[in-house]
């Protein structure tokens, strides 16, 4: 069955005309401020969009996954790919781990007010030390005292750690480097011993806040264990695939965003007497480009749809993170060439999904290690 | 390999097995590699482990529940676990 039908994509129409009302107006003072307002995750809650998948208990909407696929091509349409990096977190990234995972108690407290927009929560795994061997880099230890965790170490690239209101952290629960040392655990950031080290300036996404968290002695109460204590490296594994899943869809999205604008600026723009989209050399470079992005649009539809009927297809979600977010970088770059000068100007769309799309092959696991997991899945 | 009448492996061709996969894929010694050895002490990190996992799999035409492989922990009762899944399906 397709990923979309014709309810699809009457929601798809909506999504658009409230992205094009609400969101990209602001671009251009949002990417200057380096931040988005709080209320964007409400308005985007009130209109039902933060929950899409998930129960109706918990103030999500039971649709199917092709909705979510459908949202976050919209969204892209913001021209600020680090609000769409900050969405995914509030709706890709956390709540499945809490709806999942969650008793009514953590679901009630944390996955309802997120899906309404009013709680922003974050995904802590990353460590000054290390990010993609996991289960060896996490540092941040939390140790057992009686009805209590209480967490000490810092977490650092994490996306909406500066705003958020909880963060589901991976702690060391065990001293021992192997898989079943690790546990997630929901820490509310008014917990005393919680703070923002820093607030991260990065290259790009500036839309989205990238945090550098400390954890001093934080009590934790044990009903805060997300799961069962020590499994945490596994549920965060099995989350990441939905995360880099739907980071594809959207880093597709942005590339195909900027292959329409580059074909607009070759049929608005002249050289030697021509338009430059009847220069031969640009023609070709353009016809690669949308075959690029349209090969790429096509694998992630494919596993997407598999996704929504259950399978969820590990080793094609790592080729899809390190293939296609590779091949979005590369069409970015191309377009940015075809722009000319305009593509080098800082208040230019394209100028700035260049510098957004970098943090693609490193952010959610680099291109290494997932070329290394792909190699595993095969059996090299 | 060891054969049951039923015609699964028995438990011990499944263990041998498991053994020397590990040994391929962590380095430990074989020595290291007794019943009561586990994941954790083995020190798998991501990449090793979907190695085990798919390895697994693979040979015995079986998909794993990797939490509770990781819950398991031990060597013997993964491979009592492991044994028990090609049993369900090979009856």
């Amino acid at each position: 069955m397709s990923l979309f039908g014709p309810e699809h994509e009457r929601f798809r129409a909506r999504v658009r005309r409230l992205v094009e009302a609400e969101l990209t107006p602001h671009a251009d003072e949002w990417e200057r401020a380096r931040s988005i307002p709080r209320d964007v995750f409400r308005l985007l809650g009130a209109e039902g969009l933060l929950g899409l998948g998930h129960a109706r208990a918990w103030g999500g909407q039971e649709l199917d996954f092709g909705y979510t696929v459908a949202f976050t091509e919209e969204l892209a349409r913001s021209r600020m790919p680090g609000l769409g990096l900050s969405v995914i977190a509030q709706t890709n990234i956390v709540p499945p781990l809490l709806a999942r995972l969650g008793t009514d108690e953590q679901k009630h407290a944390f996955l309802a007010p997120a899906i309404r927009g009013e709680q922003i929560g974050a995904f802590a795994v990353t460590e000054p030390t290390g990010g993609s061997d996991f289960v060896r880099a996490v540092q941040c230890t939390a140790v057992d005292d009686g009805d209590f965790w209480v967490v000490t170490g810092e977490k650092k690239f994490i996306t909406n750690g500066p705003i958020a209101d909880f963060v589901v952290a991976l702690v060391r629960t065990r001293p021992e480097p192997g898989p079943g040392s690790l546990t997630l655990l929901v820490v509310p950031t008014d917990t005393p011993g919680f703070r923002v080290r820093e607030s991260l300036r990065t290259l790009g996404m500036h839309t989205s806040s990238t945090g550098w968290l400390t954890f001093d002695h934080c009590r934790v109460p044990k009903r805060f264990t997300l799961g069962r204590p020590h499994l945490g490296y596994h549920y965060a594994a099995q989350n990441l695939l939905e995360e880099r899943l739907v980071g594809g869809v959207g880093a597709v999205a942005v590339a195909a965003l900027a292959l329409a604008d580059t074909i607009a600026h070759l049929q608005g723009r002249r050289a030697f007497e021509r338009r430059l989209a009847d220069l031969q050399a640009v023609r070709h470079r353009v016809a690669e480009l949308a075959a690029d992005v349209e090969m790429a649009r096509r694998f992630v539809h494919a596993v997407c749809e598999t996704f929504r009927d259950g399978r969820v297809e590990a080793k094609e979600i790592c080729m899809i993170k390190f293939r296609v977010y590779e091949l979005v970088q590369r069409v970015v770059e191309r377009c940015a060439q075809l722009h000319g000068g305009m593509g080098f100007l800082e208040e230019s769309w394209i100028a700035r999904a260049y510098r957004d799309v970098r943090v693609l092959s490193v952010g959610g696991g680099t291109s290494e290690l997932m070329k290394d997991l792909t190699a595993a899945y095969l059996r090299l | 390999m060891s054969v049951s009448r039923a015609g699964a492996p028995t438990r011990d061709a499944v263990r041998d097995w498991l053994v020397a996969l590990l040994e391929e894929i962590t380095s430990a010694p074989r020595a290291a590699l007794t019943e009561a050895a586990t994941l954790d002490a083995l020190a798998l990190d991501s990449v090793t482990f979907v190695e085990l996992q798919v390895a697994i799999e693979d040979e015995w035409h079986i998909e794993l529940d990797a939490i509770e492989v990781v819950e398991l922990n031990a060597l013997g009762p993964i491979v009592d676990y492991v044994h028990a899944r090609i049993r369900e399906r090979s009856a």
